[in-house]
């Protein structure tokens, strides 16, 4: 190709990439500057795997060190200019970097991996750990970019941000190879000890590798952090480091046309398999293995002398593929059809729960509704994707079912960090949030938000106020999980025992997905308090249930948290449940006499007649009742404001599951709970509904 | 805390030491023969425990007929993934290897979500969990089962690596491949020998461990323990694993004791990093002198 044609194509992509925001639909834009985020780790991380043939696993920790330290500055000195905050995320990063790498350069190759994965896992642990600056597990939210007279950026100057800088990382990349830095790299590439035999310094160009691989990441984390606008620690597992792996895997090692357009298609396949769920990962796992064996060396070296010149093409062939504007209804509300849905986890920590309360909760009661022939004339739809309990994917995930599905409400997404990073956008575009499966307080009070399952300060009053009122214990100790869910619980439990003259006596946290919980066990035991709370999924809950019983520990009840008490738990941890106290926020799914359950148990058996009944379904059902009531009353003129309106007017509803429901104002639709105990392995009720007001 | 109490914990930590150790046997066996990490080898385990449980329900199996479903399904499993793809890898170095196994775990997980949903389910187990008391400290039969467990396959696994022909050949391979393959040994028979083998300790480690953590998609990440076990231990050294696998469930147990709640989850890792950089080659590891 001649360098005149070279030059037009490149003037051609940069034309392109300009008008990109004006011509494009809203979500390409997002999902641009996203794919620019990526670019620059996928650059990065190639420096250090391609040129020095160390392969990491802890990428996604360097992402989360720059994107908190951006994050921080933008909170603490809102006037610095964001070049200025970039370059900071990028240059702690590249410290932490080297203090971490250089003892670890020595290491050979395997070894370095297995360090990057621990060195992954500790900044997640730091993350959580300094909750004073991160919040923790809660999640920081990022302000938004200021650029002197610019003011506050929308997507357009987030694009442009990360465009800008990607460009001038890609840049750079490239004429770094021809330095003699680069020339260093290529030589340790081809082979370590011929370079060292030459006299090329390897030890000290592998250091160097390793703290530019960790600026370009940390730059890279700093506009990740502006762009995605909520960090949580959950964002950076392991998994993010794998899709990492396989951008450069994909592209080609040591290319940087090769990191471009691998991590171009990855993030664009990321985004397009969001639908399918459970096949992400499986199409991921045969692209790497289909790379290896059939194209080794990826993209970049299957094209040969591949260069800027095919990416720039495919790059102009797909913007011109995207720049389509999506079909669909203002609103999604038709005369026929009114379309809903969530980002939930389908994958990670939380899978099951999320797929029960959306594919098996709120599907099954839409399609009794729909049998029936809708409401109003209108048929329910729902469309739902995978976030993987990451935040980063939920924001991803419900513009995309904002801006290209054009969905009418939010309906039962899960968790509070995926919730919390969706909750500014979602106000900003006046969309409802409806009953999302968390109890988290933070959601109180917002104009577009009505509160799912009941509140944990609320579920904390009624067992306080049960427990010290009527059963008149003094000393309680809590076993909670160490993330948000754990710890809202753990403040609620402070403040009413505080109500009563009362403390904690002891509170052992547990980290999700632990094998043993033994000593947090002999801890609470050596408190000796006369009830403990449990504040746990069902998997560790049965283990600290099993715990108990192998250690004898008797003279104490265990009662486990609203979230907690089901029927799972009761299964998993088998004769140690006997005995077990808790607050039940639902009748008994399998046994209940009530007319709202026995037709949720009948359209089960109807319409999946395999899956089990259980609460986390019953939720969701419970969700789009509620859901189809509101529409009901919203009558046939349905809008969002007018959604909110009949939710808000919605007195004594009798759904047959919960005692009659009222919804004010305030916008919480479930307030109360029941006490129950495990005798025989099934919850039988203590106590009628209890009150939390 | 009372000694009874810390030396229940202890041997809590040991159980789960013994899972660690039996997983970072399983990766060190595939590394000693193929110089590469099976990144798969937790969702290895975990398929071959689904099958076994999958077996179990739809036959009536016994506990015991399970175990032996399980370790056929791992060894078998671990044959046909050695055969279909690790061998035809082209030009495989160890970094191709590496990203194929990755690849494979992230498929395994899919498949097994596919099939047995992202749910847990209990697994029934050989022992029971009402203590036994020997003075004022109480053991969990549970506990001991697994130690017991594990040390019985490592015993097995020992004689097998010291007094059969087939033990000796990986040893050899193990030492130096060029050497082995001019004595006459068959390398390619080690490899898929060492598949077999890490698939079935695998499964041991899987139908040994449910009980305890149940049985799900999730379960495969205790590979990560068993990585760091074996790197604690010296990656390729067999006694280091097991002393690495122990040393890492007990102070995963300990360290809640006596660590606030900031740091102590840090600690493995931690120990993992120090490790490293002061005694690369771990407790038991010898360092590789490579020859250019």
């Amino acid at each position: 190709m001649t360098a005149r044609a070279r030059r037009g194509l490149l003037a051609a992509l940069a034309v392109g990439l300009a008008a990109w925001p004006w011509v494009a639909p809203r979500y390409f834009v997002f999902l641009a500057s996203l794919i620019f985020v990526n670019v620059v780790v996928a650059l990065g991380l190639n420096l250090l795997s391609g040129y020095t043939n160390q392969l990491s696993f802890g990428h996604a920790g360097f992402l989360a060190i720059g994107a908190y330290t951006a994050a921080l500055v933008a909170i603490h000195a809102p006037r610095v200019p964001v070049v200025v905050t970039l370059l900071a995320a990028g240059v702690v990063t590249a410290l932490v970097g080297l203090a971490f790498g250089v003892p670890c350069l020595r290491l050979g190759g395997l070894y370095l991996t297995m360090a990057t994965l621990a060195f992954g896992f500790v900044i997640v642990e730091a993350i959580l750990s300094l909750d004073a600056l991160t919040h923790g597990a809660d999640g920081l939210r990022v302000p938004a970019v200021r650029l002197g007279a610019f003011g506050a950026f929308g997507d357009t100057g987030r694009y442009y941000l990360t465009a800008v800088t990607a460009t001038l990382m890609v840049a750079a990349a490239v004429n770094l190879v021809r330095t003699r830095t680069g020339r260093a790299f290529l030589a340790i590439r081809e082979s370590e000890i011929a370079a060292q035999a030459s006299g090329v310094p390897v030890a000290a160009y592998k250091t160097i590798a390793f703290g530019l691989s960790a600026f370009y990441t940390g730059v890279a984390g700093g506009l990740f952090a502006f762009v995605v606008g909520f960090l949580s620690p959950d964002a950076f597992d392991v998994f993010l480091s794998v899709d990492f792996v396989v951008m450069i895997i994909l592209g080609g090692l040591g290319s940087v046309p090769g990191s471009v357009v691998g991590a171009a298609i990855v993030t664009v396949l990321h985004d397009s398999l969001a639908a399918f769920q459970n096949y992400r990962p499986l199409i991921f796992g045969v692209i790497l293995i289909a790379c290896m064996r059939f194209m080794p060396g990826g993209i970049a070296a299957a094209t040969r002398r591949m260069s800027m010149r095919l990416v720039v093409s495919l790059v102009l062939a797909l913007m011109t593929l995207a720049a389509v504007p999506p079909a669909g209804a203002q609103q999604g509300v038709t005369d026929t059809e009114i379309v809903i849905g969530c980002s939930n986890s389908f994958s990670g920590p939380l899978a099951y729960t999320g797929e029960q309360a959306t594919r098996y909760g709120v599907d099954l009661y839409l399609k009794v509704v729909n049998d029936a022939g809708g409401v109003n004339g209108r048929k329910v739809r729902s469309v739902y994707y995978d976030d993987g309990y990451k935040p980063q994917e939920a924001v991803a995930n419900t513009r995309k079912l904002l801006e290209q599905d054009r969905i009418f409400a939010v309906i039962a997404p899960q968790g509070t960090p995926p919730v919390m990073a969706t909750l500014e956008y979602l106000e900003e575009n006046k969309v409802p949030l409806l009953f999302p499966f968390q109890g988290s307080p933070v959601i109180r009070g917002k104009k577009y938000v009505f509160s799912g399952m009941t509140l944990y300060d609320r579920q904390s009053k009624m067992m306080i106020d049960y427990l010290v009122g009527q059963r008149k214990f003094k000393t309680f100790g809590v076993l909670y999980q160490d993330d948000d869910y754990g710890k809202a619980f753990l403040t609620a439990y402070e403040k009413d025992l505080g109500r009563h003259n009362l403390k904690i006596a002891a509170a052992e946290p547990v980290k999700r997905g632990v094998t043993d919980v033994s000593a947090q066990i002999a801890k609470l035991r050596a408190a000796a308090p006369q009830v403990t709370f449990l504040v746990l999924t069902p998997g560790p809950g049965a283990q600290a249930l099993k715990e108990r019983q192998k250690i004898g520990w008797t003279d104490t009840v265990m009662v486990s948290s609203g979230p907690l008490t089901d029927e799972k738990y009761l299964g998993l941890a088998g004769d140690a449940a006997e005995g077990v106290e808790g607050l039940s926020l639902w009748p008994d799914p399998l046994t209940s006499d009530l007319p709202g359950v026995k037709a949720y148990r009948a359209a089960m058996q109807k319409y999946f007649d395999k899956n089990e009944p259980n609460r986390y379904s019953l939720s969701g059902y419970f969700a789009a009742m509620l859901f189809v009531e509101g529409v009901k009353r919203a009558g046939r003129t349905l809008s969002r404001e007018t959604l909110i309106g009949a939710l808000e007017n919605v007195r004594n509803f009798d759904s047959g599951i919960l005692p009659p429901l009222s919804i004010g104002p305030d916008h919480e639709t479930q307030k109360q709970g029941f006490w129950v105990r495990v005798e025989q392995g099934r919850f039988k009720p203590l106590t009628d509904w209890l009150r939390s007001d | 805390m009372s000694v009874a109490a810390l030396i229940h914990v202890v041997v809590s930590g040991l159980a789960t030491g013994s899972i660690y150790a039996l997983m970072a046997l399983a990766l060190v066996i595939i590394y000693n023969a193929t110089r590469t990490l099976n990144f798969a080898q937790g969702e290895m385990l975990m398929v071959s425990t689904f099958v076994a449980w999958a077996a179990q329900r739809a036959l009536g199996l016994p506990p015991a007929a399970s175990l032996v479903v399980a370790v056929v399904t791992g060894g078998a499993m671990a044959w046909a993934i050695e055969r279909v793809v690790i061998r035809r890898a082209v030009a495989a170095t160890h970094w191709d290897v590496l990203i194929i196994t990755l690849g494979l775990s992230l498929i395994l997980r899919s498949v097994a979500g596919l099939v047995w949903t992202h749910d847990e389910f209990p697994f029934p187990s050989f022992f029971g969990s009402r203590p036994i008391a020997l003075g004022p400290v109480r053991l969990a039969p549970v506990s001991l089962g697994i130690i017991g467990g594990s040390l019985s396959l490592m015993a097995v696994l020992y004689a097998l690596f010291s007094w059969t022909r087939l033990g000796r050949a990986m040893r050899a391979v193990a030492q130096n491949q060029r050497a082995a393959r001019l004595m006459g040994i068959s390398v390619e028979r080690v490899y898929a020998t060492s598949w077999v083998l890490a698939g079935a300790v695998g499964a041991v480690a899987g139908v040994l461990v449910a009980p305890v953590v149940f049985l799900s998609s999730k379960m495969g990440l205790v590979v990560i323990n068993g990585f760091t076990a074996a790197v604690i231990g010296g990656f390729g050294s067999m006694p280091g694993a097991v002393a690495g696998g122990m040393l890492l469930g007990v102070i995963e147990n300990v360290a809640p004791l006596y660590l606030p709640s900031g740091i102590r989850y840090s600690v493995p890792f931690l120990v993992l990093i120090a490790i490293l950089v002061v005694r690369p080659a771990g407790l038991l590891g010898r360092v590789e002198q490579r020859k250019v």
